[in-house]
C-alpha cells in the first residue's frame, strides 16, 4: 500500500472496527459475480418465452451474461477457458442471427441456429461442470454431490423434449418446466458448493468492463437491427416520371370507345397506351366503385382505401378485370410494406396477361412504376385451385396521390355465368417490423372489396 | 457440515474440529490474507499464525454477535494487517528511524478514532451495495486494484475512478486530508 496517503491509512485503520455486513461478506469472493452471471445466463438461454419479443431479448441477455461470467473464470483452468470461448461463439452467433432476422436472408440459417445454439449450451453446462471439478480438485477438495452433472442431464432432457415435441402440449410443457426448475436448482446447488472452496478461483483481468461491454453489445445490436429492419422492410420500386406524350389516333379511338362503354374517366386516364391497346376488342364494360365506409376493413384498424373494379368484355367469355386503388392522403407517408392481393374465380380459372402499375406524385412530379404482380395458386378446402395475383411493394417516402391498378384477363368456363374478383390491400403495422417477413405472414391492417359481374346481361350483380 | 456442528465439534474434539474448520474455511482465510500480503511466504506464515490464533481463541467466538465467516474474516484481516505493518516497520527501521505519532494511543485519540468509525459506518450505510463492496475490498480487505477490478468485472481504470469518486465523497462527509 505504498501509494496510500494519510486519509487512506485513516480509513483502513477505522475499518478495523467495522466488520463487513453479511451481504458484503458474501459478495466479496473471486467467483460470486462470475457464477451468478453464468447461472443467470444458462437459465435465460435454456428456455424460450415467445411473447413480447422475449424470445430475442432473453437469449441475448443470457449470452452476454454467460460470456462475462466465463471471461472472469477463464484463467482458473482449461475447462473454463474452453467455456469462455464457446460463450463468445454463442454470443457472436446470436448477435449475427438477431441482425439477420431483420432481413430477408435469415431463412434456413435461422432454422439451424436454435439447434447449434442448444449444442453449444450443452457444452457450456458440461464444461462448467468439468471446470468446477478441476477447481475443487486443485485444492484436494472432492465435492460430495455433483449438481452440475445433474444440470447437464436435465438440459439433455430439455433438448430431447424440444427436439421431439417442437409444439409441446400441456403434458410435455409441464415436463419441460419441471426440467427447467431442476436445472435452476442444480445450478444454484453447484454455486452453493463454491462457498467452501470457491476462493481458490482466479478472476481474470479485463480490458473492457462488464457494463461497457453490455452497453456496446446491446447498443450496436439495437442500431444494426433497426437499420437492417428499416432497409429490409422498404421494398423499393423503380419509378419513372410519367411522360406526357401525344397519343396515337388508334389509342385515342380506343379510349373514346371505352369511355362510351362506361369505363370511368378518372380510372381510364391512369391506363397507359400499351394497356389501352390490349382493350382494342372491348365491346362491353361495367364497374363498381367502393367508398371506404361501405367496406370497413377486417382488422379493425382504421384504414380506408378507395377501390374501383372495372370489368371489360374482350370476347364472349373473355373478361379483363381492373382493380383500381387509391390511398387517402391521411395515410401515413412512412409506411414500409404494402401488399396487393387480387383473387379471381376459383375452379381452374387461371388468369393471364397479369399487369399493374403504381402511381404517385413526388415533389409535384407524377411518377409511375410497374406493380410487381406474381401469380400464386393454392388448393382450396373443396379441392379446387384458387388463383391470386400478389405484389409486395413500398411507395417512396413522403409522396402524395398514391394509387395504382392491377389487371388480369380470364377466359371463363362454359358453365360459369359471371366473373367474381376481389382485392385486398394490406399495410404493415409497426409491430410486424421484426423479425422481417412479408405481409402475407404478418399482422397488417387491411382494406378489401369484391364484386360479381354477370355475363348476360353484362353488368355488376347487385 | 454447518457452522453450529463445526463449533460443537471444536468443543468436543478440538483437534478434529480445528481440522474440519480449516478444511472448510481455509480457502477463505487464505483469500483474505492473500489480498493483503502479496508475498506467498508472508501469506503462508500469516495463515499459520491465524490458525494458531483461532486454535487458542476460538472459544471467545460468540455466535450471537455475528456469523462465523465474519469472525474468521476479521481474524485473518487483522492478523495479516499486523503482519504487513510489522514488515513495513522492519523495512523502515533498516532505512530510517521510525517516528511514531506521540498521540496514537492516548484516550483522546482512541475516542476520536471511534467517533470517526461511527461516522464512517453511517456513511457506508448510505452507499449502494456495489460501492460498499468496492470500498470494503479496498479498505477492509486491502485488496489491490487489479484484484478488485478482475473480481468485480471492471477495468482497473474504472475501478480506480469509482474508488476515487467514493473517496472524495467520504472525504467530504468525514472531513480529511484536503491536500491528498
Amino acid at each position: 500500500m505504498p501509494e496510500w496517503d494519510a486519509f487512506d491509512l485513516e480509513l483502513a485503520d477505522s475499518m478495523t472496527d467495522l466488520t463487513p455486513p453479511e451481504q458484503t461478506l458474501r459478495a466479496v469472493t473471486p467467483w460470486r459475480d462470475a457464477v451468478r452471471r453464468i447461472v443467470l445466463g444458462l437459465c435465460l438461454t435454456c428456455f424460450t418465452l415467445s411473447f413480447w419479443y422475449l424470445q430475442y431479448v432473453l437469449p441475448a441477455v443470457g449470452a452476454v451474461e454467460l460470456y462475462l461470467g466465463f471471461r472472469t473464470l477463464r484463467r482458473t483452468n482449461r475447462w473454463f477457458r474452453a467455456a469462455w470461448m464457446i460463450s463468445a461463439c454463442k454470443a457472436i452467433l446470436l448477435y449475427c442471427n438477431l441482425i439477420l432476422l431483420a432481413t430477408p436472408f435469415s431463412g434456413k440459417w435461422s432454422a439451424a441456429l436454435p439447434v447449434l445454439s442448444s449444442v453449444l449450451t450443452f457444452f457450456l453446462f458440461l464444461f462448467l461442470r468439468q471446470g468446477l471439478r478441476q477447481a475443487a480438485s486443485s485444492i484436494a477438495q472432492t465435492p460430495k454431490r455433483d449438481p452440475a452433472l445433474w444440470a447437464c442431464l436435465w438440459y439433455l432432457v430439455l433438448m430431447a423434449l424440444a427436439l421431439f415435441w417442437p409444439q409441446p402440449g400441456f403434458g410435455v410443457f409441464a415436463v419441460m418446466v419441471y426440467a427447467f426448475c431442476r436445472i435452476v436448482k442444480a445450478l444454484l446447488a453447484a454455486a452453493a458448493e463454491l462457498e467452501d472452496w470457491g476462493y481458490t478461483v482466479r478472476a481474470a483481468p479485463v480490458r473492457t468492463g462488464a457494463r461497457q461491454l453490455r452497453r456496446l453489445f446491446f447498443a450496436s445490436l439495437l442500431a444494426l437491427v433497426l437499420l437492417a429492419s428499416l432497409v429490409s422492410n422498404h421494398l423499393a420500386i423503380d419509378g419513372a416520371p410519367i411522360e406526357q406524350t401525344s397519343e396515337s389516333a388508334e389509342t385515342a379511338d380506343i379510349r373514346t370507345r371505352l369511355a362510351a362503354l362506361g369505363f370511368p374517366a378518372e380510372q381510364l386516364g391512369q391506363l397507359p397506351e400499351t394497356e389501352l391497346e390490349s382493350l382494342a376488342e372491348a365491346d362491353a364494360c361495367c364497374f363498381e366503385a367502393y367508398t371506404p365506409s361501405e367496406h370497413p376493413n377486417q382488422a379493425n384498424v382504421p384504414f380506408e382505401v378507395t377501390f374501383t373494379t372495372v370489368y371489360v368484355r374482350l370476347a364472349e367469355r373473355t373478361i379483363r378485370t381492373y382493380h383500381f386503388f387509391s390511398l387517402p392522403e391521411e395515410t401515413p407517408r412512412t409506411v414500409w410494406q404494402n401488399q396487393i392481393t387480387v383473387y379471381t374465380n376459383s375452379d381452374e380459372q387461371r388468369p393471364r396477361d397479369i399487369t399493374g402499375q403504381l402511381r404517385w406524385t413526388s415533389d409535384g412530379t407524377a411518377m409511375a412504376a410497374d406493380l410487381p404482380l406474381e401469380l400464386a395458386e393454392e388448393l382450396t378446402y373443396f379441392g379446387s385451385t384458387q388463383y391470386s395475383c400478389q405484389a409486395a411493394f413500398s411507395f417512396p417516402f413522403h409522396t402524395a396521390d398514391r394509387q395504382g391498378w392491377a389487371a388480369f384477363t380470364t377466359d371463363l368456363r362454359e358453365d360459369w355465368f359471371g366473373m367474381h374478383s376481389s382485392i385486398y390491400y394490406e399495410q404493415q403495422l409497426y409491430k410486424s417490423f421484426y423479425p422481417w417477413t412479408l405481409l402475407s405472414n404478418a399482422a397488417s391492417r387491411r382494406a378489401w372489396a369484391d364484386s360479381v359481374c354477370s355475363l348476360e346481361p353484362f353488368q355488376i350483380d347487385p | 457440515m454447518s457452522d453450529a456442528e463445526l463449533l460443537e465439534q471444536l468443543q468436543s474434539a478440538p483437534a478434529d474440529g480445528m481440522e474440519a474448520l480449516l478444511a472448510k474455511y481455509g480457502p477463505l482465510l487464505r483469500y483474505v490474507i492473500g489480498g493483503i500480503l502479496r508475498d506467498p511466504q508472508d501469506a503462508e506464515d500469516c495463515f499459520s499464525e491465524v490458525s494458531l490464533s483461532l486454535w487458542q481463541k476460538l472459544d471467545g467466538y460468540d455466535a450471537g454477535r455475528g456469523a462465523l465467516t465474519a469472525y474468521l474474516t476479521a481474524a485473518a484481516r487483522n492478523t495479516a494487517l499486523n503482519h504487513w505493518k510489522a514488515r513495513q516497520r522492519r523495512e523502515a527501521h533498516l532505512t530510517e528511524p521510525a517516528v511514531e505519532p506521540a498521540h496514537q494511543n492516548t484516550p483522546e485519540a482512541e475516542l476520536l478514532r471511534r467517533e470517526r468509525a461511527e461516522r464512517l459506518k453511517a456513511a457506508l450505510g448510505r452507499l449502494g451495495e456495489r460501492d460498499r463492496q468496492l470500498f470494503y475490498r479496498k479498505y477492509y480487505y486491502l485488496q489491490s486494484i487489479s484484484q478488485i477490478a478482475a473480481e468485480m468485472g471492471l477495468t482497473e481504470r474504472a475501478a480506480e475512478g469509482r474508488l476515487y469518486r467514493l473517496r472524495q465523497q467520504l472525504r467530504q462527509e468525514l472531513g480529511g486530508d484536503k491536500d491528498a
